[in-house]
């Protein structure tokens, strides 16, 4: 690997763990797993609709890091187990698959929103010539 | 909450977040298409969670160590905004639902097998 990828890479990763610390911290301060999860989808509909022009950074630590971080799919899914030995596996993948739609609806939401942004704001040329 | 428990959970978040980048796009050159990578990482995420949380829960263990692992690390190295977005990126349905109930069962098979595992 050459040093220019290598130097490349070793950034990239800094940006991701710039994104991942408040993820994280606001994953376990909020405390509630569904809450997170759509706002962490919301937020990367956004991001990924408004990604282009934008340096990326942008995707790096908002996308990979923060979101990545913020959301988690093993949380969502050991939930769903002790929802089946709480109540049942009917009302538990009831509640998986409404958290399912609710994510896909949040990102929709955020996706939407961003693409209106991006045709009302573009984003300036120089950036676009930075990426 | 204090302060150390955070420094705990970032800790763990910084590398968990790292190594799903690379694992991701490691992936990404080898599957047929991105979300796929990104499901082979959050189902090891699931057998190792259903591995270690109920190592964790037994007497001796510090607490840090399931904030550092658990919250921070495992809590990181999944994820499932990634998820959402990619399925929206879907257009038709039927890799829309391979991706749908292979993370479902998918996650759930690997959490049953870590729990196994765990015992």
């Amino acid at each position: 690997m050459g040093p220019l990828s290598l130097r490349s890479l070793l950034s990239s990763l800094l940006l991701v763990a710039l994104g991942a610390i408040p993820g994280s911290l606001l994953r376990w301060l909020v405390d509630d797993l569904t809450l997170v999860n759509l706002l962490g989808a919301l937020v990367l509909g956004w991001l990924s609709a408004t990604a282009a022009g934008r340096p990326r950074a942008w995707l790096l630590v908002g996308g990979v890091g923060f979101c990545g971080s913020l959301t988690s799919f093993s949380g969502w899914i050991l939930e769903l187990h002790h929802r089946v030995q709480g109540s049942g596996w009917w009302v538990a993948l009831a509640w998986w698959f409404l958290e399912l739609l609710g994510g896909l609806l949040f990102a929709a939401l955020g996706m939407g929103l961003g693409r209106w942004m991006q045709r009302r704001w573009p984003p300036q040329m120089g950036e676009r010539l930075r990426r | 909450m204090i302060a150390s428990q955070g420094l705990f959970v970032a800790a763990g978040a910084v590398p968990g977040a790292c190594l799903r980048f690379l694992l991701v796009n490691h992936l990404a050159d080898r599957l047929p298409s991105k979300p796929w990578g990104t499901l082979v990482v959050n189902l090891l995420v699931c057998f190792v969670l259903g591995w270690i949380v109920p190592f964790l829960q037994r007497p001796g263990v510090p607490p840090g160590a399931s904030l550092f692992l658990v919250t921070g690390f495992l809590g990181s190295l999944s994820t499932f905004s990634t998820l959402m977005v990619e399925l929206l990126t879907l257009r038709s349905p039927g890799p829309l639902l391979r991706l749908t109930v292979g993370s479902l069962v998918g996650g759930t098979l690997a959490l049953l097998a870590g729990l196994a595992l765990g015992r």
